[in-house]
């Protein structure tokens, strides 16, 4: 160690290559400089390595507050401009939090009228997949599509699970995704779609988005959704909907940026999220504990942290069983 | 490992016991500034980097032991005037301790404590925080928007990293407030 620099400085000078290096490379004069400075003092390295961990951290410190209300409000920026984490966030958000990365639009390409791709993740992956038009695909955990464009349409199959589209506006060729009987057609927006046991959700990130499915009389029942409209739609059922806030949204998008974000949740609705992205089940083992209210941020996969957490928060217990982490509540009951 | 998936593992394995760490410093090495506290941090920081992140199952104990050591050092050295003797120090069960109770901020106070760092910002650098970890923006986006160079825009985020970091010194929860004050009477008595 050196006696020489004092840790503030080091901090300081450890925040400015943290935030540098983060949003560029480094010219060759700058990393010289760079790894000069590591390599005169161990503390430099240390610092470093923390004001860069702290400086990712904050990307998830702030999801939670994108989530929570009110957000944080710049000085001098009008709330419209704060009002799109979206657009332009989600697509940084796509390059830190894809745990597999396709640039598949050369292979899109070669097949043009059959379903030229079927794409699929894994359980604990999320694809992104960019289409040939520019459109892409965010492809959740244990999830597959089939994508055919032709002239006059641009079809995507949801054979199972979820996906979120980001569509390329082209009034010529409209975006249909089905998912089973449903289908949902866009010019250009941003929507979800879900497909369950025996429902299918769209919910509608951005833009105007159309839902169809064959009705009861020889009718085809539709749909117009806007921004946050969710719809649910099970077979011989009407078609349920919800309005949703921009926060939730957020929070249930949160996959694509690799987090999932509970904000009171029951806990075992939240462990059944955290489970489609793991292989290690979480169980609750108890039905009061089972209904906690649990408040969190936790990366897809994470399964471990999350049952930490939870045992943090409601002091309950924790034990593996037979490839599942098992939590039950240890008595006696702690109250908040 | 590479670089990013190694940042990572310190984000989510190291940094949530950070405070506890330091708090259990100041508790056991009466006479360290914080000052020497955050020396203490860097070195560990380093010491931890050199190691092979992925193959430690337990980094909180890590963390501790680490900690204890580079501390142990410093007192050896005569950097602090310790009150405890250094074998006292090495006695010291950084391991045990960092099996006992985690001070794990929630959800909401890891918002709250960003909160208040960016309401004490300046208002350029708020700005330039704000669009950068709030709506995603990149730095040359935050520029044009902001009328200001690139290096300007680096310049507000480094000042606000900086603020953050330095929010990290304080102890967790506020139930430990009352504990911290009366040792640092006792430090300074």
């Amino acid at each position: 160690m050196n006696d020489s620099d004092n840790s503030t400085d080091i901090d300081a000078i450890a925040a400015d290559w943290a935030v540098k290096a983060s949003a560029r490379d480094l010219d060759q004069e700058e990393r010289a400089r760079l790894e000069a400075w590591l390599a005169s003092d161990s503390r430099h390295l240390g610092a470093y390595v923390r004001a860069q961990a702290i400086w990712q951290d904050l990307d998830r410190v702030a999801a939670m507050a994108n989530g929570a209300d009110p957000k944080p409000e710049p000085a001098q920026v009008h709330s419209r401009s704060h009002r799109r984490p979206h657009g332009r966030s989600r697509g940084r958000g796509y390059a830190i939090a894809a745990s597999v990365v396709l640039g598949l639009s050369a292979l899109a390409g070669v097949l043009h009228q059959q379903f030229s791709g079927r794409y699929v993740a894994g359980v604990g992956e999320i694809l992104r997949i960019a289409l040939d038009d520019g459109s892409t695909v965010m492809l959740n955990t244990d999830s597959a599509i089939r994508v055919r464009y032709d002239h006059g349409r641009r079809q995507v199959l949801l054979d199972r699970g979820e996906a979120t589209f980001q569509v390329t506006r082209d009034i010529h060729r409209p975006f249909v995704v089905e998912a089973g009987k449903v289908a949902a057609r866009a010019v250009g927006t941003q929507f979800a779609v879900r497909k369950l046991d025996d429902a299918v959700s769209v919910t509608v990130i951005e833009g105007v988005v159309e839902v169809k499915r064959p009705g009861a009389a020889r009718q085809v029942e539709r749909r117009i959704m806007r921004k946050n409209d969710q719809v649910m739609v099970a077979s011989a059922q009407p078609i349920h909907e919800t309005d949703l806030s921009t926060r939730e949204v957020a929070q249930r998008f949160a996959w694509r940026e690799g987090y999932l974000v509970f904000d009171g949740e029951r806990l075992d609705a939240a462990a059944a999220e955290m489970n489609r992205y793991s292989t290690v089940p979480i169980r609750i083992a108890d039905p009061a504990l089972a209904a906690e209210q649990f408040i969190g941020v936790f990366q897809v996969g994470d399964a471990r942290a999350f049952a930490r957490s939870a045992v943090t928060a409601f002091d309950a217990s924790l034990r593996e069983e037979s490839g599942a982490i098992v939590l039950t509540r240890r008595p006696p009951v702690r109250t908040e | 490992m590479n670089h990013e998936h190694r940042i990572r593992w310190f984000a989510r394995e190291v940094l949530p016991h950070e405070r506890d760490v330091r708090r259990w410093l100041l508790r056991h090495i009466r006479g360290m500034s914080l000052h020497d506290l955050d020396e203490v941090v860097q070195e560990t920081y380093a010491r931890l980097w050199a190691l092979n992140p992925e193959g430690i199952a337990e980094a909180r104990a890590y963390l501790f032991v680490t900690a204890r050591r580079v501390a142990g050092e410093m007192v050896r050295r005569s950097r602090i005037v310790p009150i405890e003797t250094v074998a006292d120090i090495d006695a010291l069960g950084a391991a045990d301790e960092a099996g006992s109770a985690e001070h794990r901020l929630s959800g909401r106070e890891e918002v709250e404590r960003l909160r208040a760092v960016v309401d004490a910002l300046p208002p350029k650098c708020r700005e330039a925080f704000v669009l950068k970890k709030f709506d995603g923006l990149s730095q040359r986006e935050i520029a044009q928007r902001m009328g200001i160079a690139e290096s300007t825009v680096e310049k507000h985020l480094s000042k606000a990293l900086r603020m953050v970091m330095r929010e990290m010194r304080h102890p967790p929860a506020s139930s430990m407030r009352d504990s911290r004050k009366n040792e640092r009477q006792r430090q300074f008595h």
